[in-house]
């Protein structure tokens, strides 16, 4: 009776899971498909929550995939939003256990709270979307200054125009086009790079795609809301070409400049769909950073991620990282791996558990592992 | 010990399959690997301090695949290691090094033993039993110092995960080596003919 009702409650009032890449392997080529933004991340589309309930979470109940379909909405079952608009509110947190080959230090971390509104007209040639969300203040903040950082912040905040299928257009505050999209966000290759979670710009990206490709130029100023000194202006290109069926290479390139720093950075990225269910992603770039008072650094970083769907809803996961931040001193290499499990019992709520293992080389003195245990759950109504 | 369990009862389905009707095919693959091993420097007054080495290296090999059924598979692979090791331990000083190596060349070889589970079409997981040797020509210590190394052979239990597509494959293994408080992976492409 209890798992009923709980498994009621999730069906109800909880909504779909975040966008992984890997679902690629279901044929799902293109990020537009299920996301407002074409190049991933942020609200997901009805058609993407229709899919998320219908393909790739559980079945708890005997409902028909045509029922899930119909209640993955905001309202779930209790009804449809008007179609200009859409909304999403969604909640990510993990219990994190580092340091387990020692003394393990146990915490709870608020990593996304947040909530989104997006209003569109029916054909979607026209839309507004903001996303307002929780950011804990960063653990280097000095204690004095803790009180006075806000923790509201505006993850996204833009207006798009897509005269026709293939083009499209994007002002306001967003993330930079580079690389591939994931909810890994403390990987190195998003972390060590920039790009992590609340690192959105302000900008103009203009989106070209069909079917079997996309490409974008995002012009970016850096973010407005930032002391003038730390914003990064510049570009970043974006390309992903699909050279078999449910396989796409892809390139970055970007280049910004600030009076702190300036940063140059290259990648190339592949995802694949091995069959149905099961995918791999990889990213390999090379990173410059220009310090305006130290000498630079020319480092690089690399991704890869296996998903591989036990049932539905399931998938095991396989993640490899490694980042280097400078070849020119002999400095660090850091290897991060670990096997995960990704579940999501129905749509609306994802629960996943890493763990992983943190190797450095290259240093004078080497150290054991550092074991940490990483348990997510993530809420999306 | 759990190691020493799983070993007899790998070799006795290995030894079934060959009765069997099946599917097999021959693999070749190259990959990444990395693992720890634990290291000794025995000082002047005969005190013993413990360091550990990390390996980062690269395998060449081959295997043999063996379908028991539709559901279970057995992977036998052989490889050859070329690696490089760093191993390092502070003094009781301020950055003082009693030992300090990197970048050492380390070769050996590499043997897998696994019987694995098709989940989907493209894709099998399981465990694997794995057999490492190693030879590592670690510089000597500072006069007084003796560095004392593991034995050349360890074994190790890894879950093997491998994804598939057409006569290519990704293939993931991550566990222990040695003991279970020494994490191993590699990451490798294959091809099966």
């Amino acid at each position: 009776m209890v798992i009923r009702v709980v498994a009621l409650f999730f069906l109800v009032f909880v909504s779909a899971a975040h966008g992984y890449p890997g679902y690629i392997s279901y044929g799902y080529t293109s990020c537009r498909a299920c996301h407002f933004h074409p190049l991933g991340n942020g609200p997901i589309t009805d058609y993407g929550r229709a899919l998320s309930a219908t393909v790739l979470s559980g079945k708890i109940t005997d409902s028909t995939d045509d029922d899930l379909a119909k209640s993955s909405g905001f309202l779930g079952p209790i009804g449809r939003l008007p179609g200009f608009l859409a909304l999403q509110a969604s909640y990510r947190g993990m219990y994190l256990v580092s340091g387990l080959e020692s003394t393990a230090i146990k915490r709870w971390i608020h990593m996304q709270a947040e909530g989104s509104v997006v209003v569109k007209d029916p054909k979607e040639r026209f839309l507004a979307l903001a996303t307002v969300g929780y950011a804990p203040v960063p653990a280097s903040t000095a204690p004095a200054l803790r009180s006075s950082v806000s923790t509201i912040i505006s993850r996204r905040h833009y207006v798009a125009y897509r005269p026709s299928e293939t083009l499209g257009f994007y002002l306001g505050f967003m993330d930079q086009a580079f690389g591939i999209q994931s909810p890994d966000h403390n990987a190195y290759y998003r972390s060590r790079t920039f790009l992590n979670m609340n690192d959105q710009t302000h900008g103009l990206l203009i989106h070209a795609g069909t079917k079997s490709w996309d490409g974008a130029v995002h012009l970016v100023l850096g973010n407005l809301s930032q002391d003038p000194t730390v914003r990064q202006k510049g570009a970043s290109l974006y390309g992903e070409v699909e050279v078999a069926e449910r396989w796409r290479l892809g390139a970055s390139l970007l280049a910004t400049t600030g009076s702190v720093r300036s940063r140059q950075m290259f990648a190339v990225h592949a995802r694949v769909g091995m069959s149905e269910g099961t995918s791999v992603l990889a990213e390999l770039g090379l990173a410059r950073e220009l310090p305006a008072s130290s000498p630079t650094l020319l480092g690089n970083f690399f991704f890869l991620q296996t998903m591989n769907r036990v049932t539905r809803g399931l998938f095991w996961l396989a993640t490899f990282e490694q980042y280097t931040e400078d070849f020119n001193k002999a400095g660090a290499r850091y290897y991060r791996v670990g096997p995960g499990l990704l579940y999501l019992p129905v749509q609306r709520l994802e629960l996943r558990v890493d763990f992983q293992a943190t190797r450095a080389l290259g240093l004078s003195v080497v150290s054991e592992d550092i074991y940490s245990l990483l348990a997510q759950v993530h809420v999306c109504l | 010990m759990f190691v020493s369990r799983l070993l007899p009862a790998l070799l006795i389905l290995a030894t079934a399959a060959w009765a069997k009707d099946s599917r097999e095919a021959f693999r070749a693959g190259v990959g990444i690997l990395s693992w720890q091993d634990s290291l000794s420097l025995t000082g002047p007054t005969n005190e013993v301090n413990a360091l550990v080495s990390s390996t980062l290296g690269i395998s060449l090999g081959g295997g043999y695949h063996r379908e028991l059924n539709p559901i279970y598979h057995l992977d036998i692979e052989l490889g050859l290691v070329l690696a490089q090791c760093d191993a390092g331990l502070p003094g009781p000083l301020p950055n003082q090094l009693l030992y300090s190596a990197r970048n050492v060349s380390a070769y050996g070889g590499l043997g897998s033993l696994g019987l694995h589970v098709a989940i989907a079409d493209a894709w099998t997981l399981g465990p694997s039993l794995l057999v490492l040797y190693k030879s590592t020509a670690w510089p000597q210590p500072g006069a007084g110092y003796t560095l004392n190394a593991e034995g050349p052979v360890g074994l190790g239990l890894v879950v093997d995960a491998r994804a598939v597509r057409g006569e290519w494959f990704v293939d993931t293994k991550v566990g222990f080596f040695r003991s279970v408080s020494r994490f191993f992976w590699s990451l490798g492409l294959g091809y099966s003919g």
